[in-house]
């Protein structure tokens, strides 16, 4: 560089923290600039993959023809498990993930072969030409089949706190039930997608739509058998994810890096979306059973509680998600003596996988359900039993050892029930409901309390990387991933105000593994609460060099960076005239940041430990209506109110809530997964699987932050928010029930989701006996 | 193989296009690079390629799903993309508010949502007197949205935002005077589109794949060369055929052009509804003549798929859900078929309707209309879906009948999804003619219902549960002809 632009005006109003400064791609969003993996134009030459299928759900692959495959019109290549020149595995943690079903077929929709073509169309019509012969077996669905066979993908683990089964044989009371909590597809808008070029160093470069961009330059490097370096993965925006491209991606990125070394041309693999819904994992289905001991005044003093996952033919996260499902069997309560068991069940069916909340929600529904049991059985209202169990400052320790602090969740659902008006709402409901109409009405207030940072505690790192270019503009790059929730705006306003700058100064950056090395995934709610950190270490490296060049030129007062400049005791300069100086005397202005985060461990051996930095904590209260005569019904108002620490943007925040509510009031509702007795996917479409649409927004929805600062030394004392809402989603489940409750008090059998139909019978199965099995 | 060409305009600039009859809207404009426009599902169910469709330069503009919309059916229209709604880097008004609102979150189902609620506010939007969403205290918001707005948008999915944000972008805009569209200035005055007049006046050509005749003459010279070809009109079904199956149409007749298709008359007591008028045009005039049906089209399908959509198709794929039949078998309607002789015959609909997707129409036959009778009779048509917006019936019950006094006469008893087609049921009609209509034959004929039918139990119900809804939605139409009707599920949404 021989000559330095002109240094631009930088003094300015630099209050960005806290501001509901717009999502940073908004602009492009609404224009259709914004450029996802399939926008991106392609070589002329590119080739265009489809995936065969295994017809079958359990068996033997006893021959595989693809001879008309690869004859058909346009295909270039054609690959199965022996064209894989390195591993065929693609398991993210243990093994058993495969990228293609080598003589034994696990679930169906499995991958068997691949096809690179010169177009789409092409490609998924030849794989049709395939032919198989085959051995049939009869597939395991559910998780009883499978504890009953002894078939899980990881052991069974227990958390244990007290003699269990001492308090609950002495309990004044107890409560038991056995309920399923079905799965959810992502149905995130954008479907699976990568696209790899060959590089002439025998590596390939992959655009995708993932959260782990790492983990897929890992696999794809493996697949290959060349070392990383010679695989980039390069992740600038999903258009969704919800924990569905955590590891979900990969494979194709994998199957498209394979075709791209084999013929030396970009090849992209899009997933149609019924493939998507077929061959891709889902949230665990589960089986829960909990017996509780309770006082007679619905206080718990011992809990039983089993927790069975279907996790599918493979472990792929499995481990973690039921170990998330344990840890949040408790919600806010405090268990007195627990056992919490958790089943990893192998089953005939895709690999459920990870999906916001990670097995939290699972966990938390069912002893939210038994909160309502407790209620029911004693009379009691059921916020004021939910209230009785909080954890309390003699009562704050956790089944796995760790204790709860700075519990703010009493004061937040005591507000919440005043402002939503909730005892003489219920009272009313109660009166209405006497009157046995057509129609009839529930409301419930649930909490939400749900630990952050990653359970396996390597994943709590993060690596950032800043340059600081000449004009004083400034480039940030990191290892997370946007998927929609905000993460580069947050990052980016969190950089912005450790210069004093604008956030225009800063540009925000695709993720690339060779940027930033070891990412771990966007994932767990931990995106901000890791890379703003590694982005203001970064900062705070770029800060000493500046410093330290100030110093060496006389001027040893602290400096302070504020509206646009940098103050050093009665010198002002403009940023980009200190940065041209400092340039000029050959200071290094790019750093790289890290971070990982302290203070949490967890021992395997005992169970016990503080895998959580911390809580995010939140409140709902819902009412619904129902018609009795048909199972139909309205979520009419929903009063929330969640917990975000400090809001770096609360916009965002309010985001995240909002929609995190309205998923998981789909995940309660309307979406229902539904498995053939052979095993095949049956809601494979979205004719088929219904997410909420406008018309499910609840007619009054009020949402309230509660911003008090994290005690813990997050980013600017924030809290994590993206998984935390989807829970609070329970209340509608819970309000549901309610409605369905009988004359007497009681509350019926319902699993998730509650359908019209699940709660027309929830409503009269009791009085009519015609149900029949689904 | 070498066809005639389709001439149409997208964002104001003339384009031509003659590959193949089947190719999608969708995918021609992601080809030449317009790539705002996304794929979600390619199956008209999730709005991330809505597009607006101008059908003459006068028209307003129709929202639509490019994913199965034939790009050669746009013969001389106008199709508007999220590129041509910003003009010189000036956002069009939904496009400021979607962003001052934070209604996007990844981004993805953002230009289908911002073309959809630009269609809709440039024509059928309501003017607010003021914004109704307020900024409470603690930064609490609440939100309370007219039913007419979460239905304008209910075509199109997005999973990130739990649409708050969205219908609150959606209400400022209503608060401003109508949002009229006009497309970038680059047509030329007198040469814009919906001029018929290019269309060729030579007969049909052996290689032609593709055919939109205007009129039925036309479409019968054309059906006694080609009997084999494929009639399509909105393609909301047919075109899945391409889009999820890659099946290859050799030869398409569109009908969407021909006028003889387009009749509507609602006259007192009777109705003619003519193959090709689409079900939103249905929707809009039945809304005032016909309301139990125009409250049912509300639900049917999304205003991109009713855009298209024709009461035709619905006959013509004669799905045993299609969510039509049930009503138009209550309505004892007749179909008219067309053939390429030029004769004509009108069979009942009963007769039409043969089997699992099978009807009586014969190769080189087409459905000119349908007619229908008993408007001035009482009518009720239901349907019960897991989702409350676009979602395909578990069950449908449609009912009439006359009243005299408390005596009914010709009651019509039809139902869907509960066998492999639409049916009448009956058994049930004649244990109510002649009857007087009392609570005890109410519950009579709710009794014998639930044993008259043998449903399936599959993806969408049980077949108990719609053993039971059949009964329950009869009982509930027969309440309402005694006078006891109360507002359902969806209307009554008062909290306590």
């Amino acid at each position: 560089m021989r000559k330095l632009v002109e240094p631009a005006a930088a003094r300015h109003e630099t209050q960005v923290l806290g501001v509901e400064l717009p999502h940073e791609s908004s602009r492009h969003h609404v224009e259709g600039t914004a450029q996802y993996v399939d926008d991106v134009p392609l070589a002329k030459n590119a080739l265009h993959v489809a995936c065969g299928w295994a017809p079958i759900s359990a068996g033997k692959i006893l021959s595989a023809d693809l001879t008309a495959v690869a004859a058909s019109e346009g295909v270039v290549d054609v690959c199965s498990f022996s064209d894989v020149p390195g591993s065929n595995d693609v398991s993210p943690v243990f093994e058993g993930d495969v990228l293609f079903a080598h003589q034994e077929v696990a679930f169906h929709g499995q991958t068997v072969f691949a096809v690179a073509a010169e177009s789409r169309v092409l490609a998924a019509r030849a794989v049709k030409l395939a032919k198989f012969e085959l051995e049939s077996y009869e597939p395991r669905l559910s998780a009883a089949d499978a504890i009953k066979a002894g078939a899980f993908v990881r052991p069974t683990k227990t958390f244990v706190m007290g003699d269990v089964d001492q308090s609950l044989a002495q309990a004044a009371h107890r409560v038991e039930r056995a309920f399923g909590i079905h799965g959810q597809e992502h149905f995130y808008l954008e479907g699976q997608v990568a696209v790899a070029t060959p590089q002439e160093d025998g590596g390939v470069n992959l655009l995708i739509s993932s959260q782990h961009p790492s983990e897929v330059q890992q696999l794809v490097a493996s697949t290959l058998a060349v070392p990383l370096h010679k695989v980039a993965v390069t992740v600038r925006r999903m258009g969704g994810a919800f924990g569905g491209k955590e590891t979900q991606a990969a494979p194709l990125a994998c199957i498209a890096a394979l075709f791209a070394v084999r013929t030396q041309r970009t090849v992209k693999y899009r997933m149609p979306r019924r493939d998507d819904m077929v061959q891709t994992g889902k949230r665990h289905h589960f089986e829960s059973h909990y017996r509780l001991g309770v006082t007679a005044d619905g206080v718990i003093e011992a809990a039983d509680i089993t927790l069975a996952a279907r996790c599918g033919y493979s472990a792929d996260l499995s481990e973690g998600i039921v170990d998330r499902a344990m840890f949040h069997a408790d919600n806010a309560y405090s268990l007195n003596q627990a056992r919490i068991t958790g089943y990893r069940c192998h089953t005939n069916t895709v690999s459920s996988t990870a999906f916001r909340g990670f097995g939290g929600p699972q966990g938390m529904l069912t002893i939210e359900a038994a909160m309502d049991d407790i209620a029911a059985d004693l009379k009691l209202d059921p916020l004021e039993v939910r209230l009785r169990n909080l954890y309390r400052p003699d009562h704050n320790e956790t089944p796995y050892g760790q204790r709860v602090t700075d519990f703010r969740l009493r004061r937040m659902m005591t507000t919440l029930s005043q402002d939503a008006d909730y005892s003489a709402r219920r009272e009313r409901i109660l009166a209405f409901n006497v009157a046995q109409s057509r129609f009839c009405r529930g409301i419930a207030l649930t909490p939400v309390k749900f630990g952050i940072s990653f359970t396996a505690t390597h994943l709590n790192q993060a690596g950032a990387l800043i340059h600081i270019y000449s004009d004083g503009s400034v480039h940030l790059n990191h290892g997370g991933t946007e998927m929609g929730q905000g993460l580069l705006t947050k990052v980016q306003q969190v950089v912005a105000a450790a210069f004093g700058l604008t956030p225009g100064w800063i540009a925000v950056s695709a993720a690339e593994t060779d940027k930033v090395p070891n990412t771990s995934p966007t994932a767990a709610s931990s995106g901000t609460d890791l890379n703003a950190m590694a982005a203001l270490d970064a900062v705070a490296k770029l800060k000493v060099r500046l410093h330290e060049f100030l110093e060496q030129s006389g001027f040893n007062d602290e400096p302070k960076y504020c509206d646009g400049v940098v103050i050093c005791g009665e010198h002002t300069w403009p940023w980009p005239e200190l940065v041209q100086m400092a340039y000029l005397n050959r200071v290094s202005l790019s750093a790289t940041g890290f971070y990982k985060t302290p203070d949490i461990h967890f021992d395997a051996e005992t169970r016990k430990g503080r895998p959580f930095y911390y809580y995010s904590f939140g409140a709902a209260c819902s009412e619904v209506i129902v018609d009795r005569t048909t199972g139909e019904y309205r979520v009419s108002r929903v009063d929330i109110c969640h917990d975000v620490g400090r809001s770096i943007n609360p916009a965002l925040d309010r985001g995240q809530i909002e929609g995190g509510f309205v998923q998981g009031m789909g995940w309660l509702t309307t979406e229902e997964l539904i498995w053939g007795e052979d095993g095949v996917l049956l809601s494979n479409s979205p004719s088929n699987y219904k997410i909420p649409t406008a018309a499910d927004v609840p007619d009054q929805f009020s949402v309230s932050l509660y911003q008090e600062d994290n005690p813990e030394a997050t980013v600017y004392h924030s809290k994590a928010v993206g998984e935390p809402p989807l829970m609070l989603a329970i209340s509608v489940w819970c309000a549901l029930r309610d409605a369905c409750r009988r004359t007497d008090g009681s509350l019926p059998q319902l699993d998730a989701p509650a359908t019209p139909e699940a709660i027309y019978w929830a409503i009269n199965s009791a009085t009519e006996n015609a149900r029949e099995g689904k | 193989m070498q066809d005639t060409e389709s001439q149409f305009w997208v964002n104001g600039a003339r384009r031509s296009q003659s590959g193949s009859c089947d190719q999608t809207l969708l995918e021609y404009l992601r080809e030449v690079g317009l790539t705002g426009t996304k794929e979600g599902c390619a199956s008209g169910d999730c709005g991330a390629c809505t597009v607006l469709i101008q059908a003459d330069s006068e028209g307003a503009y129709k929202a639509a799903n490019a994913c199965i919309l034939p790009v050669r059916q746009l013969e001389n229209q106008g199709v508007l993309t999220v590129e041509g709604l910003s003009e010189l880097g000036k956002l069009h008004p939904v496009q400021q508010a979607m962003i001052d609102h934070h209604g996007s979150q990844c981004g993805f189902c953002t230009p289908g949502f911002v073309m959809a609620m630009a269609g809709w506010l440039s024509t059928d939007a309501p003017l607010l007197d003021d914004d109704p969403a307020q900024a409470g205290v603690g930064g609490t918001q609440v939100v309370e949205v007219g039913q007419e707005s979460r239905e304008a948008i209910s075509g199109n999915l997005c999973r990130c935002t739990g649409y708050r944000s969205i219908l609150s972008a959606m209400t400022e805009c209503m608060t401003r005077p109508k949002i009229e569209l006009r497309l970038p200035s680059t047509v030329p005055k007198n040469e814009g589109h919906g001029s018929k007049a290019a269309k060729s006046a030579a007969g049909p050509q052996m290689n032609q794949r593709f055919f939109q005749p205007s009129t039925m003459s036309e479409l019968e010279t054309i059906l006694d060369q080609f009997p084999e070809a494929t009639l399509i009109a909105g393609g909301t079904d047919l075109m899945l055929e391409v889009t999820q199956k890659q099946v290859q149409f050799p030869r398409l007749i569109s009908l969407i052009d021909v006028a003889e298709l387009q009749r509507l008359e609602l006259k007192g007591d009777t109705a003619v509804i003519g193959a090709g008028v689409t079900l939103s045009h249905l929707k809009q005039v039945a809304d005032n003549a016909w309301p139990q049906l125009g409250q049912f089209l509300s639900r049917l399908g999304s205003p991109q798929i009713r855009n298209r959509g024709t009461l035709g198709g619905n006959l013509g794929t004669a799905s045993p859900i299609g969510d039509l039949l049930p009503i138009l078998l209550a309505m004892d309607a007749k179909v008219r078929i067309g053939q390429s002789s030029g004769v004509e015959r009108v069979v009942a609909l009963e007769d039409y309707l043969v089997d699992y997707r099978q009807t009586l129409l014969r190769r080189g036959e087409f459905i000119i209309e349908v007619e229908l009778e008993g408007l001035n009779d009482f009518h009720r048509y239901y349907k019960i879906t897991k989702r409350q917006e676009d979602d395909i019936s578990a069950v449908g019950v449609s009912l009439r009948l006359k009243l005299d006094g408390y005596k009914v006469i010709e009651p019509r008893i039809a139902v869907g999804g509960v066998a492999a087609k639409a049916i009448r049921l009956r058994h049930l009609e004649a244990m109510l003619e002649g009857a007087l209509l009392t609570r005890q034959l109410i519950a009579e004929v709710r009794e014998s219902a639930k044993i008259s039918v043998e449903p399936i139990s599959d993806v969408r119900a049980s077949a108990a549960y719609r053993r039971d809804m059949t009964a329950n939605l009869i009982t509930r139409g027969l309440e309402a002809a005694l006078g006891l009707e109360q507002p359902n599920v969806y209307q009554v949404q008062m909290h306590a």
